[in-house]
């Protein structure tokens, strides 16, 4: 199995404030991995350090086993990442389809025809983006972001803000381009979306990788309970 | 073609129009059409950056100054010289382009957005004018061409092919060949805006950071815009100084700066078609304005841009264009 | 010679100061980028003149009388356009423009190209081979005390502490039982005022033309820009670098080129200060 993604001892301070705390990390290609801990944990800084909205303190990143450290956002993402952000954010002003056509990296129509059925989005073709349903908004989201089909895909909280029958579907269409070759790392605090889509998960508190393991590994763990209730 | 015809009747019928007019329009309003039309490259380059891009640049001027002076420089000093009408025009917009060049590098490249795009443009602008408004004295020439200080430069031969009839751009020639270049700078700026870069350029004005994220080099699309930007505020430059036979450091003045921003933002700063007939109107109506005095057309224009802004964010011009499109669907793509 | 370059320093020091103030609270506090700050001071100075030729009035209150005209001439923007602008910075340099054009170009219609101005008031004093007006000594010791009631008032009363609040987070504010509308004018207001302080003060010392307002807008901008985003720590070391750079370059060229030089300096700052000195201080600490 390769290694799609590999931290080296990564660190991010902001101050005083260690964000993100020597944290060495790797992902095999085909995993569906799940990033959880507590708020303030550092998942979302260690997404942004890997993308390259961030740069870190020190240590590496190596994706596909090249150093991508000085590469630019949008020269990561051309070399096969997708990304969805915590917050939605879809471009409000465009429609659907221009906001599908921005992401598609073809000339090839039929990526976008395929996803906008995957995702539900067939009706919704040239309604403006900031008019969608947040569930919608969210898909849109994700869409944009394995649209191009990247090797990897990071996902910061997909399922915030939708409802039960929403994430479950989330839940599909992840696994199903999952099979189609996607390796997924996602941020996520909904336990029954791990459950039903994770197939390894590492758990982050203060900065630091705290356990890593399969999914039911880790809900068994006394100390990430601990963590999550704020007693450690 | 024929597809862009069907989606811009409107545009279409319009130019028909414009182009049957020397048959019937006296030469002398002929002039001042051609004089109206001259500004409107300028504004069309702020309506790509601003309207598309949302890069508000006050400084357009200081390409406009600088393509003028460039072309008056040059071809002062090589007047007889062959095809100086034609050369002298191509080196000032190159020379216009690459400042663009070097200004949008130093803005995008060096994370300056918004309002500071704003300032830094306006100062650029204001430098230009303040510099060569000293230039007075004879040691203020390049080569045989004096700078003239706040007075401006004359003397400039007219461009176009010498000794060939109809070949300078003045009279008939010069209307028609602004109209077609108008024309030409429609269809391109209407063929950015569909494709990919446009698309790119269009929702950088929204989300830089998740434009990037899709694999996007914002700072090149954005460099790109504001280059044509600036080429076509040196067009505009050009036509000015050829058609007046003088360029002033007041076209690169505090004034003369906001006018642009006016027109643009007056007409509907997102429909390249109504910034091209706002700014005509807007230009013919300072002027006629004028004739009771500059300051009193000046004032007016003051309050279309704060009535515009406060009332009509999307443009006023756009606003008519669109209903007059609702109430003759045969208009309607 | 040292109290003549010292004298020249503060003297484009206090005109940086002063020009700025006012912007600094609209500007650096609201974040409304006011173009027409400009003409808050030609207003302040036409105010002034104007009062104190037709009434007759000592300075003192004729420059009372040009602040408060300045003021209400404040407020009535502030109600009618300013305040359907916030949030939305670039309307609000497009508008406030408008707003400049129609001021400068209405006073120069109303009171032609100039207008007989005030005597300089106090006295010269003479030092070496040179002479020197008192007043403005006093400008400069003027504006250091502006600065520091200003100070004052922002950040260690109550009323600052609730407009800083307010305008950082006004559903936060408003929810809290505030009239945020009612604090967004009144330091809109302050700020207006204190353009029109400025513009009464240097009325005396200028020839009163309509233009009065754009040598005053560039400074005032070139200044707020540089000092960053927090005005109070920013204001003062802003304004000594800028007028040294000015001072200097004036000296050694002329008074054009000291203006280019200013300008070529906040095009540096923007680049690379981009939160001004007050970021840079800040970052010390």
């Amino acid at each position: 199995m390769a290694t799609i993604l590999e931290t080296k001892s990564l660190t991010k301070k902001f101050g005083g404030f260690t964000a993100v705390d020597d944290v060495s990390f790797s992902v095999q290609k085909g995993e569906i991995r799940f990033v959880i801990g507590p708020n303030g944990a550092g998942k979302s800084t260690f997404f942004k350090l890997v993308i390259g909205n961030h740069e870190p303190n020190s240590g590496t990143i190596l994706f596909k086993n090249e150093n991508i450290e000085k590469l630019k956002t949008h020269e990561r993402i051309e070399l096969g990442m997708g990304v969805k952000f915590q917050a939605p954010s879809v471009f409000s002003e465009l429609t659907v389809l221009q906001n599908l056509n921005l992401a598609n990296n073809s000339n090839n129509q039929s990526n976008i025809k395929n996803i906008l059925k995957d995702f539900l989005l067939e009706k919704e073709i040239n309604t403006l983006a900031g008019d969608l349903s947040h569930g919608k908004k969210q898909w849109l989201d994700i869409a944009l972001a394995t649209l191009s089909k990247p090797e990897l895909v990071f996902l910061d909280e997909p399922t915030a803000g939708l409802s039960f029958e929403e994430t479950e579907k989330t839940g599909e269409i992840i696994k199903k381009l999952n099979k189609e070759g996607i390796t997924f790392i996602i941020v996520g605090h909904d336990m029954d979306f791990v459950k039903q889509t994770a197939s390894k998960v590492s758990v982050l508190h203060l900065g630091k990788i705290y356990f890593e393991g399969s999914v039911s590994e880790v809900l068994s763990n006394k100390g990430v309970n601990d963590i999550y209730l704020g007693v450690s | 073609m024929i597809k862009i015809i069907k989606k811009n009747k409107l545009p279409f019928i319009t130019f028909v129009i414009l182009s049957i007019f020397p048959f019937f329009i006296d030469s002398y309003y002929l002039n001042n059409i051609s004089y109206f039309m001259c500004w409107t490259f300028i504004s069309l380059g702020l309506a790509l950056i601003w309207g598309m891009g949302g890069v508000l640049s006050f400084g357009q001027t200081a390409f406009f100054g600088l393509a003028g002076y460039s072309f008056a420089v040059i071809s002062i000093n090589f007047i007889g010289v062959f095809g100086v009408g034609i050369w002298s025009v191509i080196l000032a917009l190159l020379i216009t382009t690459l400042f663009g060049l070097i200004v949008g590098y130093f803005l995008f490249y060096g994370g300056i957005y918004d309002v500071f795009i704003g300032i830094v443009t306006l100062a650029i602008t204001l430098v230009l004018e303040t510099y060569l408004q000293q230039t007075a004295g004879p040691e203020y020439a390049i080569g045989e061409a004096r700078l003239n200080g706040f007075n401006g430069m004359q003397g400039m031969p007219t461009i176009g092919i010498q000794d060939l009839q109809y070949g300078l751009i003045e009279g008939v020639t010069q209307y028609y060949f602004i109209l077609i270049l108008a024309i030409i700078t429609l269809i391109f700026l209407y063929r950015f805006k569909n494709s990919k870069l446009g698309l790119i350029f269009l929702a950088s004005k929204e989300d830089r950071n998740r434009v990037a994220s899709l694999g996007h080099n914002v700072q090149k699309v954005q460099l790109i815009a504001f280059v044509i930007a600036s080429l076509l505020a040196g067009i505009s430059g050009i036509l000015y100084t050829n058609w007046g036979g003088y360029i002033t450091p007041s076209s690169m003045g505090l004034v003369a700066a906001a006018l642009p921003v006016v027109w643009v933002a007056a007409s509907g700063k997102k429909d390249f078609f109504s910034v091209f007939i706002g700014t005509i109107f807007l230009v013919w109506l300072s002027q006629t304005l004028a004739i009771n005095g500059a300051q009193f057309a000046i004032i007016v224009m003051g309050l279309i841009l704060v009535i515009s802004t406060r009332f009509f964010p999307d443009g006023i011009i756009l606003m008519f264009k669109n209903k007059l499109i609702e109430k003759i669907k045969w208009l309607q793509s | 010679m040292l109290f003549n370059i010292v004298y020249q320093f503060g003297d484009a020091l206090a005109f940086l100061l002063l020009s700025a103030i006012g912007l600094a609270v609209i500007f650096g506090m609201m974040k409304i980028i006011n173009l027409a700050h400009g003409e808050f001071i030609t207003v302040g100075a036409y105010g002034t003149v104007v009062s104190g030729k037709v009434f007759n009035l000592p300075l003192p209150i004729a420059m009372a009388a040009g602040v408060i005209i300045t003021i209400i001439f404040g407020l009535i923007l502030e109600k009618l356009i300013i305040r359907y602008l916030y949030g939305r910075p670039l309307d609000s340099v497009v508008a406030t423009w408008g707003i400049s054009l129609i001021v400068s170009q209405s006073f120069l219609v109303i009171f032609g190209p100039s207008y007989e101005g005030l005597q300089t008031p106090l006295g010269n004093f003479k030092l070496g081979d040179y002479s020197y007006a008192e007043y403005r000594i006093f400008l400069i010791l003027f504006a250091f005390l502006l600065l520091g009631l200003l100070y004052i008032l922002f950040m260690k009363t109550s009323f600052g502490t609730l407009a800083r609040a307010t305008i950082e987070k006004p559903e936060i504010a408003s929810s809290m039982g505030v009239n945020i509308s009612n604090v967004y004018s009144t330091t809109f207001a302050i700020g207006a005022g204190l353009a029109g302080i400025t513009g009464a003060l240097y009325a005396p010392t200028m020839t009163i033309v309509p233009s009065i307002g754009q040598a005053f807008i560039v400074s005032a901008f070139i200044t707020v820009v540089t000092a960053g985003a927090s005005p109070f720590i920013g204001l003062i070391p802003a304004a000594s670098f800028l007028s040294t750079v000015q001072t200097s370059v004036t000296f050694f060229y002329k008074a054009t080129i000291g203006i280019i030089a200013l300008l070529f300096s906040v095009i540096l700052i923007i680049r690379f200060l981009p939160k001004g000195f007050s970021g840079l201080i800040t970052k010390q600490k």
